[in-house]
């Protein structure tokens, strides 16, 4: 077994080397050869386009690990969902987590790789390129959820990761993984999840409460302030119930009051 | 704006088990995550641009990251956070390959633009 774990490990190291030995010179031809291909005038951006494409792919390529974890913490969940919900795993819930699980087979596939990442940067997402149903995206946000309860954070970390990967612009799916992200004290990556939370929506107000609070817990108390006045950016056009609004008033004079009391 | 916009945000409800009344939520509990999620709906939120602008205004880090969805779409995000989940689950040694692909990029620049 632990040689069989090695073996994984060279090939995989080995796999890595050959991406890496991406020259910059065929790097470049390849940027040139896409704009001939599709004729149209080339961008200085390109470059950066395909630097991206490059990140996206070695990021697939090495977190296939991640990946294959969530999603082993997906199938759990559901089992365990299951006894409470018989009807769950209909047929169309199994035709999709093999696609799902085929999807994370093909990670090993530089072509597969490449078409992934291509749609990915055109807007497209990879539940649309697996077939997969929102009926099914809601079953697997219920998974995650549920062990988000539990008060199982890495599990519902790892779950969350792969639905952003599924989709990644349902807000919720931002806001669940930086919330996971907070209970495990790991603030740089809940601040990244509440950041594309915002984005992916911007009338959500708890990201911006959410990621205040992780500035305060990183010593950041401006950036902790700034957030808290971005939420009272998002609701100011908002029928928010009077309540939130002077909670977060409260909270930010006791913020000001902190900052003040570490200049002294 | 959406009927459905209410104080926790667009299509949200009160965090599920919280068992208190929103009139009675304190302002911790409102400024940190409950330890239940609302429910999902597959909808997905309203894109709001201008909404957005006016947030990026007041946030170099918000703006920074806007600009950089707008010009290549939403897979570095991913990749950011995939990279950041990586190394706190499993500890891999990741980030090196991606400093070698940085590293190129003058490299690149430069023959692509002889090219241009």
């Amino acid at each position: 077994m632990v040689f069989k774990d090695e073996k994984e490990e060279s090939e995989k190291q080995q796999s890595a080397d050959e991406l890496l030995e991406l020259t910059a010179a065929n790097l470049a031809e390849m940027i040139v050869q896409d704009a001939k291909n599709n004729e149209r005038q080339l961008l200085p951006h390109d470059v950066e386009k395909e630097r991206a494409k490059l990140e996206f792919i070695k990021t697939l390529q090495r977190s296939k690990e991640t990946l294959e974890n969530g999603v082993h913490e997906l199938f759990k969940a559901l089992a365990v969902l299951s006894k409470s919900d018989a009807t769950l795993f209909s047929s169309k819930l199994g035709n999709e987590l093999a696609e799902l699980v085929q999807f994370c087979s093909s990670l090993d596939d530089e072509e597969e790789l490449e078409k992934y990442a291509k749609a990915t940067l055109e807007d497209k997402s990879v539940q649309e390129l697996c077939n997969i149903s929102n009926e099914t995206l809601v079953h697997f946000y219920n998974a995650a959820a549920y062990l988000y309860a539990r008060e199982q954070y890495e599990q519902a970390l790892a779950v969350f990761a792969v639905l952003i990967l599924l989709n990644p612009k349902h807000s919720q799916f931002w806001l669940g993984s930086g919330n996971a992200a907070y209970f495990l004290h790991q603030y740089p990556i809940a601040l990244q999840a509440y950041t594309m939370c915002a984005i992916t929506n911007p009338f959500e107000l708890r990201c911006h409460l959410y990621a205040s609070r992780c500035h305060e817990a990183l010593g950041q108390i401006d950036q902790a302030i700034n957030a808290l006045d971005l939420g009272l950016i998002t609701i100011i056009d908002q029928a928010v119930e009077a309540h939130v609004r002077e909670a977060l008033d409260k909270e930010r004079v006791r913020l000001v009051n902190k900052q003040n009391r570490g200049k002294d | 704006m959406d009927s459905q916009v209410g104080p926790y945000g667009q299509n949200a409800l009160p965090p599920v088990g919280r068992g208190a009344s929103e009139k009675q939520i304190t302002a911790k509990q409102l400024m940190e995550p409950a330890r239940g999620l609302s429910p999902f709906t597959a909808d997905l939120p309203v894109r709001d641009p201008a909404k957005l602008a006016k947030l990026a205004e007041h946030s170099p880090v918000l703006r920074a990251k806007v600009e950089e969805v707008a010009e290549f779409g939403i897979a570095n995000s991913i990749a950011a956070l995939w990279t950041l989940t990586a190394e706190h689950n499993l500890q891999l040694p990741v980030g090196g390959d991606l400093v070698v692909a940085k590293a190129l990029l003058p490299q690149v620049a430069d023959l692509v633009k002889k090219q241009m």
